[in-house]
């Protein structure tokens, strides 16, 4: 009996049956996974890791941890007076912040190996209100593995990086989407 | 890790750009199996997938937007943006799926003999999307010290992303060769059963996702509930295809 014969046999579609109920449950017991135990992952700036922890210096001068904002919902760009895209997310940023801003949220612009004056500068530009910081030698952007101008997390309240967007510019009702989905959250 | 190629002020994610070739070499296997299929319309492969597509596309935008509609009502614009963050994908696949029957169902055309000449074209787009899992350092595999691990996040992980693309990219190439089957379908079967029993079997090296009740992984659960339907629908169709059956309904007719 041929492989093509024996396929032909409605008894050997049943046996496969029976074998994939009987070793594939088998193999799904085998694969739980122990709810009990710690599944905390390390720091990592990827979807369901914790974002890892920074300092940086605020425009105005003074210090930001993000260790000290968890528990708000952060949306983190990481970005550059000179890129593009991020000079035309810039305003849609600035609005759901100011939308969002006494609910939780705390929108950061980490600004990329610039200097705080051309930071300030643009902030004047687009009458930014949010928080600026500096990253001046790159530090925290390959902390982030930064690959691509402007990247976006966003972090939920227990510090967890709940979705990356590589690149932009980000359209305003994809930011609010995001933002609300993370607030209603309790 | 590869998520963005950045030329100038251009990013362009990497899993879209591998979705995209793995739609057209997808497309391309599936135009050359419908090709030896007598019962299908000449086209109607190529057709029916572009509008599948393009119709999955768009649905999949639109819900997303209606679980945000007050946002999107304040920036219409937003439904265009080629960022594909902001769509609702099992919406769009149930579309594309809704849309092929549809044409299928208005032409005619045989379902199993279309379904084993969409085989290798699914097989090959499911390959590609698990190749951009890899690039984006998602559906990650639990740490290891093989030799054969890859470095993700600065720790080496099984290539889980590989075990499911290499063998589910040969079944497509396997389902495109032709040759002898045991009965129209099976090709079909051979691709999506050989991609559910891969991906409940590399579920124990993958990083736990969605946990269900009992602690079982949904993606695996979810694989051999497939699995089990793949082999009723194979036994249905084997003995629907059987020379004792048509002999019994031949008696019947008489």
């Amino acid at each position: 009996m041929t492989m093509t014969d024996l396929f032909r046999e409605p008894r050997t579609w049943q046996r496969f049956f029976v074998g994939v109920l009987l070793l594939g449950g088998a193999w799904l017991w085998l694969s739980r996974v122990d709810v009990g135990g710690s599944t905390a992952a390390a720091p990592a700036p990827r979807v369901g890791a914790p974002a890892p922890p920074f300092t940086a210096v605020l425009v105005d001068g003074g210090p930001i941890a993000l260790s000290d904002q968890i528990g708000q919902v952060i949306v983190l760009n990481l970005w550059a007076t000179w890129c593009p895209p991020c000079r035309a997310e810039m305003p849609a940023l600035e609005r759901v912040w100011q939308r969002h801003r006494d609910e939780g949220l705390l929108v950061l612009g980490l600004n990329q190996q610039e200097s705080a004056e051309r930071v300030a500068a643009f902030r004047a530009e687009f009458a930014l209100t949010f928080p600026l910081a500096l990253d001046p030698t790159g530090e925290i952007g390959r902390r982030y593995l930064l690959t691509a101008y402007p990247t976006t997390y966003f972090i939920g309240r227990d510090g967890t990086i709940r979705d990356v967007i590589y690149g932009g510019p980000m359209p305003e009702a994809l930011i609010e989407s995001r933002v609300t989905a993370l607030l209603a959250e309790e | 890790m590869l998520p963005v190629l950045q030329i100038g002020p251009l990013v362009v994610q990497t899993s879209l750009l591998l979705a995209l070739i793995g739609f057209w070499l997808g497309l391309e296997f599936s135009s050359r199996a419908a090709r030896r299929q007598p019962d299908i319309p000449r086209g109607f492969v190529d057709s029916a997938v572009f509008r599948a597509l393009l119709l999955g596309l768009v649905v999949a935008r639109l819900v997303y937007a209606a679980g945000s509609i007050e946002a999107y009502l304040n920036d219409p614009l937003a439904l265009i943006s080629p960022l594909p963050a902001t769509m609702n994908g099992p919406a769009g696949l149930a579309a594309a799926i809704a849309t092929i029957a549809w044409l299928a169902h208005r032409r005619r055309v045989p379902l199993r003999p279309l379904l084993d000449a969409l085989a290798p074209g699914i097989g090959v787009l499911l390959a590609v999307l698990a190749l951009g899992d890899l690039t984006n350092g998602t559906a990650l595999g639990t740490p290891t010290d093989l030799p054969w691990a890859v470095t993700l996040w600065d720790v080496p992980r099984h290539p889980v992303q590989l075990y499911l693309a290499v063998p589910t990219l040969s079944l497509a190439l396997w389902s495109l060769q032709g040759g002898e089957r045991p009965f129209a379908g099976f090709d079909f079967l051979v691709v999506t059963g050989g991609y559910a029993l891969i991906l409940l079997i590399s579920g124990i090296w993958r990083e736990p996702g969605v946990v269900i009740a009992g602690g079982f992984r949904q993606e695996q659960f979810i694989a051999w509930a497939a699995l089990l339907l793949l082999t009723l629908v194979g036994a249905r169709w084997a003995m629907q295809d059987s020379p004792s059956s048509n002999v019994q309904l031949e008696k019947e007719h008489t």
